[in-house]
C-alpha cells in the first residue's frame, strides 16, 4: 500500500537519486526506447564514446552501431521485446570520431509500474585492452604451436626449476613417448636422458646455466624408447620477458645421428682403405734384398703422404742364372691403389722376364710388350742394371729415369745416363743398353726422382745436392748411405712422392792381409788389438765383426804369452789374418815355444771355450817347433746388437 | 788407436758398494783391479758391478768375476753384474755361457735398500 505521503515528490525525489548514482557509476550506463532512441546517457558514456549527454540523447542508438552490425540492434530489440536480459554481449560500437570499439554489453529492459517494458538499460564496457592482450596472444600462441611442432626439431618448455611443462609433437612420436610420462617431471629425469649419469648431469647444468641466462649448447647422447642410443645437437635457451627476467627455459634438438655415423663409416672406410694399400705395397715390396757376400745392399722406401700414403715407386735386387746381379728401381705414374697395383704387375713382370733376357735392352723392350699387352700402367720410368762381380762390367738401360751415380773407392762421383730412351708407355721405341766398368769398392746409387725433386729447383740442383750428400757417406756401410741420404736431401713427410733409395757396393774381392809380429808379454796385448782396429776400420769390417775378431786372435795370443814360453825365455807371437771376402777371414796364430798346460784346466777351458764359440774349423797343431792355432771368423753374430 | 786404460769407481751407499769397470778388463788389467775390488767390497751387504763401460772383456776379465762371485759368496753378500743387453761385457758373458753362474742385470736401477735377489 503506498503511503499518501510518496507522492510525486518522493518519486521524483526517487529518480533524482537514481539518476546520480548512474551519473557517478564508472560503467557506461545508457538507457534507450523500444523502438531505440537513446533517453539517458551518463558520464562513462561520454568518456567511452565521445559524445556529450546532449548531443545524442534523442538520437536512435544505431548511430553508435557499425554498419555491418545493423542487424545486432534488430536482434537485441527482439530479445528485449520478449522480456530476456542479455549479459556480456561482445560486439564493435563506433566513437563519435567513427573509431570502432571493442565492447561489452549487458542489456537489461526497463519496465514501467504495470511491469510494461518501456525500454532497455545498457551498460557498456570497453574491452578493446582486453581484446588487443588477447588477439596478441592468440597470434603468438599460433605461431608459437607452428615453430613449436615443427617437422625436425624437438623442442620444450621447462620452467625455473627444470621440469618440463611442454614438448612438441616430434620430440615424444619420434622417440616412441607419451606425453604423459614425460611431462610435469625435471627434465634430467626424462627418459631421453636415462642411458647416462653423466649425460643427466649435463641436463642439469643446462638447466642452470640457462636459468642464469645463458644458453647451453652441446652434442650428446640419447636414448628413444627402443633403448637404442643415438646422438642429439642439443639446445637449452633461456627465455626472457621484455625486462630481461629469465622466465622459461626452452631446450631444442636436432638429431644428427645418421651424419655422425655416416662420418664415422667414412673416417674407417678411408683408415681401412689405407691400410689395404699400404698394407698391399709392403708386400709387393722385396722382402729382403739378396745376400751376397761380393755386393753389399742395402734400401729405403718411404712412401709419400697422399692420403692414401701409397704409390707407385719401387726397387729390387735379384740374383740370375749366370750369377750376376740384377738391380732394379722403378717409379709408376699416379699414387693411391691403382699405382700400388700397377707396380706389382711391373716389378713381377721385370724379374720375370730378367731371367730369359739377353740383357737391359731386351729387358724393356719385353717390358713394353707386357705393358701393351696388359695395359697395367700407362706410363713408368725403370732403371735396369746388370752387374758381374767379378769382372765388375755393368750392363744398364733406363727408359725415362734419373741417372745412377756411381762412386768410386776414391770419392769420385760419375753420373750413369749414356743407356736412355723414354719411359715405358706400351710403345716400343728402341731401347739401347751401354755397359761400364766398375772399380771393386765403388758404390752404386739407384733412386727415384722423389729423392731429388723439388719444386722450384732445376733438376741439374737436385742431382748436384744426391753427389754432394754421396760423397760424403760414400765409406759408410750401404744401410747407412741410404739413411743418411734420405735424410741430407730434406725428405719431409710433406711430400706426395715415394723416395726409393737402393745403395749397392762391389765388395772389394783382392784378398787383404793383416800380419803382425810382437813379444809374447801381456803389455803387447793392447796393442795388437789397437793395430787390428786400425787395419779392420781401413778395410770397413762391421763392428760386430771386428769386436769377434778381436777377442779370438786375443784369447788366442793370451794363451801364447801365459803359456807358450818358460818366464825367462819369452818369445814371440805371430798372427797373420786374411780376408778372403766381404766378411770372412782366415786367421793364424803362431808361436815358437813349447805348449805348456796351465794350473787349472777350467781356465784354460774357458779362453779355448769362447774361441770355439765365435769361430769355426778350429785347430790347434804343436810340434816341437812350436804351435800354430787357426780358424775361421765368418760372422759378427756374437757381438751382433739389437 | 789406444784402447782405454781400465778404469775403476766405487759408490757406497747404505751398505751397498757399486763398483763401475771401464775400458779393458782383461789378463792385463785384472792384475791390478782385483786388489782394488776386493778392499772395495769388503764388509759391504750388496755388491753391484757394473760392465756398462767395459770396451773389452776376454776370458781373464770373467775369471775376476768368477772369483769375485765367489768371495761374495762365502761373505754371504749378494753380488750383481749389470752388463746391459747391447754391451760389450754382456756379449762376452752370453758367449761364455757364463750367466747361469751369475747374476747379470740389465740395466743400474735398482730400488734402493731392496736385497737384491
Amino acid at each position: 500500500m503506498t503511503d499518501p505521503e510518496d507522492g510525486p515528490q518522493l518519486e521524483a525525489a526517487r529518480i533524482a537519486h537514481l539518476a546520480a548514482v548512474v551519473d557517478a557509476s564508472s560503467d557506461a550506463i545508457v538507457s534507450k526506447s523500444l523502438t531505440g532512441t537513446i533517453r539517458s546517457w551518463n558520464a562513462s558514456a561520454t568518456r567511452i564514446f565521445g559524445y556529450t549527454s546532449d548531443e545524442i540523447v534523442g538520437q536512435n542508438i544505431r548511430v553508435l552501431i557499425p554498419e555491418d552490425r545493423q542487424d545486432e540492434e534488430d536482434d537485441i530489440l527482439a530479445r528485449l521485446r520478449r522480456g530476456e536480459y542479455i549479459e556480456h554481449y561482445e560486439t564493435i560500437r563506433l566513437t563519435k570520431d567513427g573509431r570502432p570499439l571493442d565492447v561489452s554489453l549487458s542489456i537489461s529492459p526497463v519496465r514501467d509500474s504495470s511491469g510494461r517494458i518501456i525500454g532497455a538499460s545498457k551498460i557498456v564496457r570497453d574491452i578493446s585492452a582486453r581484446k588487443q592482450t588477447e588477439d596478441a596472444l592468440a597470434a603468438a600462441n599460433a605461431k608459437f604451436e607452428s615453430v613449436f611442432n615443427q617437422a625436425r626439431i624437438f623442442a620444450g618448455i621447462l620452467d625455473l626449476d627444470g621440469n618440463l611443462r611442454d614438448v612438441n609433437a616430434l620430440a615424444v612420436e619420434e622417440c616412441g613417448y607419451l606425453r604423459a610420462e614425460v611431462l610435469d617431471k625435471p627434465f634430467w629425469e626424462t627418459p631421453w636422458w636415462r642411458g647416462s649419469e653423466d649425460v643427466k648431469r649435463r641436463i642439469r647444468t643446462a638447466v642452470e646455466q640457462a636459468a642464469a641466462g645463458k644458453v647451453f649448447r652441446k652434442t650428446m647422447p640419447y636414448w628413444i624408447a627402443d633403448d637404442s642410443e643415438r646422438i642429439v645437437d642439443f639446445a637449452m635457451h633461456p627465455i626472457v620477458d621484455g625486462a630481461g627476467v629469465v622466465r622459461f627455459l626452452h631446450p631444442t634438438g636436432i638429431d644428427i645421428t645418421d651424419r655422425v655415423r655416416a662420418e664415422e663409416a667414412l673416417r674407417k672406410l678411408e683408415a681401412a682403405e689405407r691400410e689395404i694399400a699400404l698394407g698391399l705395397q709392403r708386400a709387393l715390396l722385396p722382402t729382403g734384398l739378396v745376400h751376397r757376400p761380393d755386393v753389399a745392399l742395402a734400401a729405403v722406401y718411404e712412401a709419400g703422404s697422399d692420403a692414401l700414403e701409397v704409390g707407385g715407386d719401387w726397387y729390387d735386387a735379384f740374383d740370375l742364372p749366370d750369377g750376376r746381379i740384377a738391380l732394379t728401381v722403378g717409379d709408376v705414374v699416379g699414387h693411391g691403389l691403382p699405382a700400388a697395383a700397377a707396380m706389382g704387375q711391373v716389378r713381377t713382370a721385370l724379374s720375370a722376364l730378367a731371367e730369359h733376357a739377353a740383357g737391359p735392352s731386351e729387358l724393356l723392350e719385353r717390358l713394353d710388350g707386357f705393358l701393351a699387352r696388359s695395359g697395367a700402367t700407362d706410363f713408368a720410368t725403370v732403371c735396369y742394371a746388370v752387374i758381374d762381380p767379378v769382372t765388375c762390367v755393368m750392363v744398364y738401360a733406363s727408359a725415362g729415369h734419373p741417372p745412377m751415380l756411381v762412386v768410386s773407392p776414391e770419392g769420385a762421383t760419375t753420373w750413369v745416363d749414356g743407356a736412355q730412351s723414354p719411359p715405358l708407355s706400351g710403345q716400343c721405341p728402341p731401347r739401347p743398353q751401354r755397359s761400364a766398368t766398375l772399380q771393386p769398392g765403388s758404390l752404386l746409387v739407384l733412386y727415384s726422382d722423389g729423392l731429388i725433386e723439388r719444386r722450384n729447383e732445376r733438376l741439374d740442383d737436385g742431382l748436384a745436392r744426391l753427389a754432394a750428400a754421396t760423397r760424403e757417406v760414400a765409406d759408410s756401410p750401404v744401410e747407412d748411405v741410404c739413411s743418411a741420404l734420405v735424410v741430407a736431401l730434406g725428405v719431409d713427410k710433406t711430400r706426395a712422392d715415394d723416395v726409393v733409395v737402393l745403395a749397392v757396393r762391389l765388395v772389394s774381392i783382392t784378398e787383404a792381409h793383416y800380419q803382425h809380429r810382437f813379444p809374447a808379454r801381456t803389455a803387447e796385448l793392447a796393442q795388437l788389438r789397437a793395430s787390428m782396429r786400425s787395419w779392420l776400420d781401413e778395410h770397413a769390417v762391421e763392428q760386430p765383426l771386428q769386436q769377434t775378431l778381436l777377442l779370438s786372435v786375443h784369447e788366442a795370443c793370451a794363451n801364447v804369452v801365459e803359456h807358450a814360453y818358460p818366464l825367462t825365455a819369452p818369445g814371440v807371437v805371430e798372427v797373420e789374418m786374411t780376408k778372403s771376402a766381404a766378411d770372412e777371414f782366415l786367421v793364424e796364430v803362431r808361436d815358437f815355444g813349447t805348449f805348456q798346460p796351465s794350473e787349472s784346466a777350467e781356465d784354460r777351458g774357458r779362453g779355448t771355450g769362447i774361441m770355439l764359440q765365435l769361430t769355426e774349423d778350429f785347430s790347434r797343431e804343436s810340434t816341437p817347433a812350436g804351435t800354430v792355432v787357426r780358424f775361421r771368423v765368418a760372422s759378427g753374430e756374437a757381438f751382433q746388437h739389437g | 788407436m789406444a784402447d782405454p786404460p781400465a778404469q775403476m769407481e766405487t759408490d757406497y751407499e747404505e751398505g751397498r758398494v757399486v763398483i763401475r769397470l771401464s775400458g779393458d778388463v782383461d789378463l792385463v788389467t785384472v792384475p791390478r783391479l782385483e786388489p782394488r775390488i776386493e778392499r772395495a767390497i769388503a764388509g759391504a751387504l750388496d755388491v753391484v758391478v757394473d760392465l756398462t763401460e767395459v770396451q773389452f772383456l776376454d776370458s781373464g776379465g770373467l775369471r775376476l768375476l768368477t772369483r769375485v762371485s765367489s768371495t761374495a759368496a762365502a761373505n754371504n753378500q749378494a753380488l750383481v753384474v749389470v752388463a746391459p743387453p747391447n754391451s760389450i761385457a754382456r756379449s762376452v758373458l752370453d758367449i761364455a755361457g757364463m750367466k747361469g753362474g751369475l747374476v747379470v742385470h740389465d740395466s743400474p736401477r735398482i730400488t734402493s735398500g731392496a736385497r737384491i735377489e
